[in-house]
This record gives C-alpha cells, structure tokens and sequence, in this order.
C-alpha cells in the first residue's frame, strides 16, 4: 500500500512539474504550495522529478533510427505481437533499415545483429516476436524464415509471438529451442548454454534429447559435452539484467565473472584456484564497472583490480584490513 | 500589479519580491527548506535577481515562484556534492551556478557518460512514440499542445507519454543512486 501511495505521489509529481515548466500563472504556482502543504514527503517527491530533469542532456536519449518518421515505422518497431506484417520481404528491409547491419552475406539470407560490450538492445523478429539483447551479444537471423533465430554469443530475452503451427526455433552451438509462443531468457557463452523460462514453455533439443521447459523451470549446460541440469527458479529473477540485477544460487565465481562482464562491458578474471568457488547472492549492474565490481569482491573478501584493460577478482594483495 | 513592463523591470520586480516576500517564505518552507534557512535562501534570492537581467516580466508573482525554485534546485544540488554523491553528470552539463573547484575530471566525466548511457538504455525500452514525445518536449523544447498537434493526438495522450518517460527516469537514477561501494549482505537468490 505504501508503494502505491509512493508511486501516486510521484506521478503527481510529475503533473506538477509539467504543468510549472512553461508558462506557469501565479495561481498554478499558489495552487501548488497547497499541493505541497498537504502533505510534506510531496516536497521530496517533486525533488526526485526535478534534479531527474536537470540531469537530462541529448545523450541521455537513445538514438533516433535512421529513416523514423514516428508513425508507420515506429510502430511496427515496437509492435508485440498485435499483428504480422504484409510480407517478410517489407519486414526484412525495414529490419534492414532500422538496424544499419554492418554484416551482411549476399549469398545467404542470413544477417547478424550485434551488440556492444554494455550495450542493450531490442530487435523485432519480424512476425511481432522481439529479442531483448545484452552487451555483447551476436544475433543472427534469416530473411527467409522469420521463426528462426542463432544465439551465436551472448545474452538475450527472447518474447515469442505464438503461432502454433510453426514453432520458433532458437540455435546455439549445437543446441535448439522450439518454442510457439513464449518469454524465455537465453546465455550462449561458449560450450555454456542457459535457457530460462519466464512465460509459456519451449522444448530442448540436443542431438537424440529432448527435454521440456515451463515457466518457472531453467537449463543450464555448463560445458562442453556436460548433461543439461534442470531446476527451478522464480520467474521474477530471470533476466534480471534486463533491470540491471543479477542474482546467483551456487554458481561458481568463474560463471558469475563472465557474466559480470557480459553485462558490465568489461573483462572481469579470476584465478582459477577460486574460479569454482560457488557463489550465492545478488548484484546490481547499474552502477558502472568499478563500483559494480568493488562491491562484490568486498561480499567475497576480496577485492577488485585493474588489470590492463580487464578488472581482476583476487584476495587483497595485502595482509592489510 | 498585473503587469511590469517599461524602463526599469529590474525595480519593479525587486518591489514585487518585497510585496510578495512572505508568499515566498511560505513557499520556501513548503519545499522543505528548514526553517533558520529560509532567510538566507530569501536573502540568494535577491542577489540572483539583482544579477540576473531581465526584460518585461508578464507576471512578476510567477517569474518570482520560478525563480525561487531554480534556487532551491541549485542549493539541493550543491547539498549533494558536499555531501559527495556522484553528481558528476550534472557538473559535466556546466552552468552559471557551478562552483569554481567544481570542474569534472576525466573519471567523474566518464561516470556521468555511463550514468547517460544507463538512462538512454532505461529509455530505449520505451515504446518509440514515448521517447519521441519526451525528445520533443524535453530537448527540442516544444511544449505540450504543440506535440499533441502533430502527432494527432490529445494533450493528455502526450501528458501520459511524459509520466512515462519520467518515470523511467527516475526509476534509473533510483537504481544508480543506490549502488553503495563495499561490503554487500548477499541476497535472495534462485537458480542452479
């Protein structure tokens, strides 16, 4: 209830600060210090949206795509499975236009979308189905086959349009995903694939195997040649890098550094005489890398260095506390 | 007084600050400024309209209340650098009230990079219409009505595009404003 109230509170905030910004009578302003009277945690309120405001400079804004002319295109951008547009062909080259792909193969109609280190960014799929890339992150699709997707390295939500008829199929490595209407969250990072199910359910397949996910359940293959494990998580904790926190239950520290990194744009080592230490905890990303990783190597007793271009996760070089 | 205009704007608003001083002080307490300040903030009042030129003022009362708060917007910036927050993006945008030591160096700059970044990242998830709405109005400067014109749609269509943007915004500071450097207790966590 207090959240609720909280979030009222702001929204109203907000209305305020609309309303003073241009043009303001002395009645907006007087009708406003009644507003403020009436309850004093609204002065605060109103602080959060105005110092939010000041801090807004042209670089806080994402890039406009090239050819937007706000209406057709946009919306077909950003459309959630609301419909299927006319043909793949328009489809493609919009997703052509839109992406200023810089890898494209004349022979195949396959393209890649990528993402750079602590980079984010979302991707229609072509039929209303949309992934959700993080930071270094290679997608690569088809022009002709809109339900197929490779997860070739990195990080990605995937939110799947259903169509029951033709599932769609997510490739990484040698693994595959059939999936016909559902949101799952997917890491390929080298022989390591993991497949959360936040929404619906999708079937793995490797080889002679299949197995079956629902919501709630997660895949992880920790290397090369490995058995899938399946266990469960709460939903509420799957992509959580798409909210900058990410949370771990006996992962071993070498995994939790490669995901650290994918989301904070920058290499993160360990030694391997800790690397399978398990780790259990939760880490917000949305701070920067220094912070991020000072923080965490404290939770560990240990601490984080520079290295180059890459932070280091180790004891302290000192015997100093 | 309706109106100021004519030869000597800058009098006539220093006569409305002295008519509407005790509007402004019971504005001053209603943004929270304590009590025993609320003089000093009254007194950097009249120093920012003695220094700041001005022509015609339609609505001396108003420009008053605007004033006033642009001051309070600057004293809580300023509480927040001494107090040592990172602030480094709002020094990195520069501005006439920035204090003289105040300069970003190059580490506090790329923060305040990052922290940009973060935000266009929070806003990116926006649908496409809301993040057009809220460039217009917020950087290209074009007010409300105006937008709503062009696009076709109502004023509180384009109001609602604005809650949104803003929310997300302050959503996304909140975050970053919440990193603390050092020991972290580990949280609830699931998974394999």
């Amino acid at each position: 209830m207090t959240e609720q109230a909280d979030q009222d509170r702001l929204a109203q905030a907000i209305e305020w600060h609309l309303r003073l910004r241009d043009g303001a009578t002395a009645a907006d302003w007087d009708a406003f210090v009644l507003w403020l009277e009436a309850d004093p945690a609204r002065s605060e309120a109103y602080d959060q949206v105005a110092r939010a405001d000041v801090a807004l400079a042209p670089e806080a804004f994402p890039p406009i795509a090239a050819n937007d002319d706000g209406a057709g295109s946009g919306r077909a951008r950003r459309r959630f499975g609301t419909g299927v547009w006319a043909s793949v062909a328009i489809a493609a080259s919009l997703l052509i236009a839109f992406l200023g792909l810089p890898w494209q193969d004349p022979a195949s109609a396959r393209y890649e979308v990528a993402t750079a280190a602590g980079q984010h960014r979302v991707v229609p799929l072509g039929d209303g189905s949309i992934a959700a890339l993080n930071g270094g992150t290679r997608l690569i699709l088809d022009r002709s086959n809109p339900r197929y997707a490779e997860l070739a390295a990195g990080e990605a939500t995937f939110t799947i349009h259903h169509d029951g008829r033709t599932p769609f199929v997510v490739v990484a490595g040698d693994h595959r995903i059939h999936d016909v209407g559902t949101t799952f969250n997917m890491v390929h990072d080298g022989a390591r694939l993991t497949v959360e199910v936040i929404e619906g359910a999708v079937q793995y397949h490797r080889r002679e195997s299949a197995i079956s996910l629902t919501a709630g359940q997660m895949l992880a293959v920790r290397e090369e040649g490995a058995r899938p494990l399946v266990g469960r998580r709460d939903p509420g904790a799957m992509a959580g890098w798409r909210h900058g926190q990410l949370s771990f239950r006996d992962v071993p520290l070498g995994i939790v550094a490669r995901d650290l990194a994918r989301n904070l744009g920058t290499e993160v080592l360990v030694d391997p005489g800790i690397a399978s230490q398990a780790f259990t905890g939760s880490v917000r990303v949305a701070g920067g890398a220094a912070r991020t990783l000072a923080g965490f190597a404290a939770t560990l007793g240990m601490e984080a260095r520079r290295e180059g271009n890459a932070w280091r996760i180790g004891p302290h070089s000192r015997a100093s506390r | 007084m309706d109106r100021i205009e004519g030869d000597n704007p800058g009098g006539l608003l220093r006569a409305a600050l002295i008519e509407h001083r005790a509007a402004l002080l019971r504005y001053f307490l209603a943004r929270r400024v304590p009590p025993e300040e609320a003089e000093d903030v009254m007194q950097d009042l009249v120093v920012k309209l003695e220094t700041h030129a001005t022509g015609p003022v339609a609505e001396p009362r108003a420009y008053l209340y605007r004033m006033a708060e642009n001051l309070l917007l600057d004293r809580i910036r300023s509480d927040g650098r001494r107090r040592g927050r990172e602030q480094a993006w709002v020094a990195a945008r520069a501005g006439p009230n920035l204090e003289a030591d105040d300069r970003p160096s190059p580490e506090r700059a790329l923060i305040a990079r990052e922290r940009l970044a973060l935000i266009s990242a929070a806003l990116a998830e926006l649908p496409e219409r809301t993040v057009r709405v809220f460039r217009r109005y917020r950087i290209e400067g074009v007010p409300q009505r105006q937008i709503a014109a062009e696009l076709g749609i109502s004023l509180s269509a384009v109001e609602k595009h604005l809650q949104k943007a803003y929310q997300v915004v302050i959503e996304a500071r909140e975050r970053l404003d919440a990193e603390t450097v050092g020991p972290r207790r580990p949280g609830q966590a699931e998974g394999i």
